[in-house]
């Protein structure tokens, strides 16, 4: 144990829990009839998938995916799997979560990988997203808060693999 | 599970301890030790919160027996 690493709190965990609803809620209706198949980000992604999931009222299929990008320049971004999703997504719709939208860069090769894959639809939703660290022009079709371009902890983000577990988004204390 | 602890002590793991959300002792061929224990229940078919019936239901906010044909 250190020095307390942990800001101020950007997102409670109630304004979380709140705007998943709101964001389930709008799944459930685009969705209406269909059956998405909800991609996880390893490992960042985690709390606000399980969040999420509990409030889209309809079938689903879950599954996650671990990756890990290498720029090699700022146009391209290339894909290491670390692990693939098992469920085929040829012909089906795609949700693909995150717990943040930075550079852009990892999630426009994710969906990429998974229209080459032959999916119908493939949708992207975040938790938090960051347009002033954009590099790489993505759509987001679900978006939880938008926040500016600082170090953020808590609810499935890290450093150093630590503080995921905060139940709300706080700044990281730099030194 | 025990291949997962053996897995994770051959790993170099100073310590492994088991927490589950669902303990189903009827079911058990091998004692493992459940340091963490959400509920018990009997040794029924079940979904939700993450169980599955052929990938689907994962999503219920809550564990409820599978209906079967």
């Amino acid at each position: 144990m250190g020095k307390n690493r942990i800001g101020k709190i950007l997102v409670t965990e109630e304004q979380i829990v709140a705007r998943c609803k709101e964001l389930g809620a709008k799944i459930t209706k685009d969705y209406q009839g269909k059956t998405p198949i909800i991609v996880g980000l390893l490992t960042g992604a985690v709390p606000f998938v399980a969040e999420l999931i509990k409030h889209i009222d309809g079938e689903i299929v879950l599954d996650f995916m671990s990756v890990k990008s290498y720029q090699g320049n700022i146009q391209q971004s290339k894909l290491a799997f670390i692990h693939d999703i098992t469920t085929c997504v040829q012909g089906e719709d795609v949700i693909i979560v995150d717990d943040v939208a930075d550079s852009g860069l990892t999630l426009s090769a994710i969906v990429d990988h998974m229209l080459k894959k032959g999916a119908k639809s493939v949708k992207l939703c975040c938790l938090l997203d960051k347009p002033d660290a954009k590099k790489h022009p993505v759509h987001l079709d679900y978006v939880g808060f938008t926040i500016e371009n600082d170090f953020v902890i808590g609810f499935g983000l890290d450093y150093n693999g630590r503080y995921r577990n905060l139940p709300y988004i706080a700044l990281y204390v730099l030194d | 599970m025990s291949a997962i602890i053996e897995q994770m002590k051959q790993k170099g793991a100073r310590s492994v301890k088991v927490c589950c959300l669902l303990n189903k002792p009827a079911a058990r061929k091998y004692p493992i030790p459940l340091d963490y224990v959400g509920f018990e229940i009997e040794n029924v078919y079940i979904l939700g919160f993450g169980l599955d019936h052929y990938g689907y239901y994962r999503n219920l906010p809550f564990i409820a027996v599978c209906k079967e044909d």
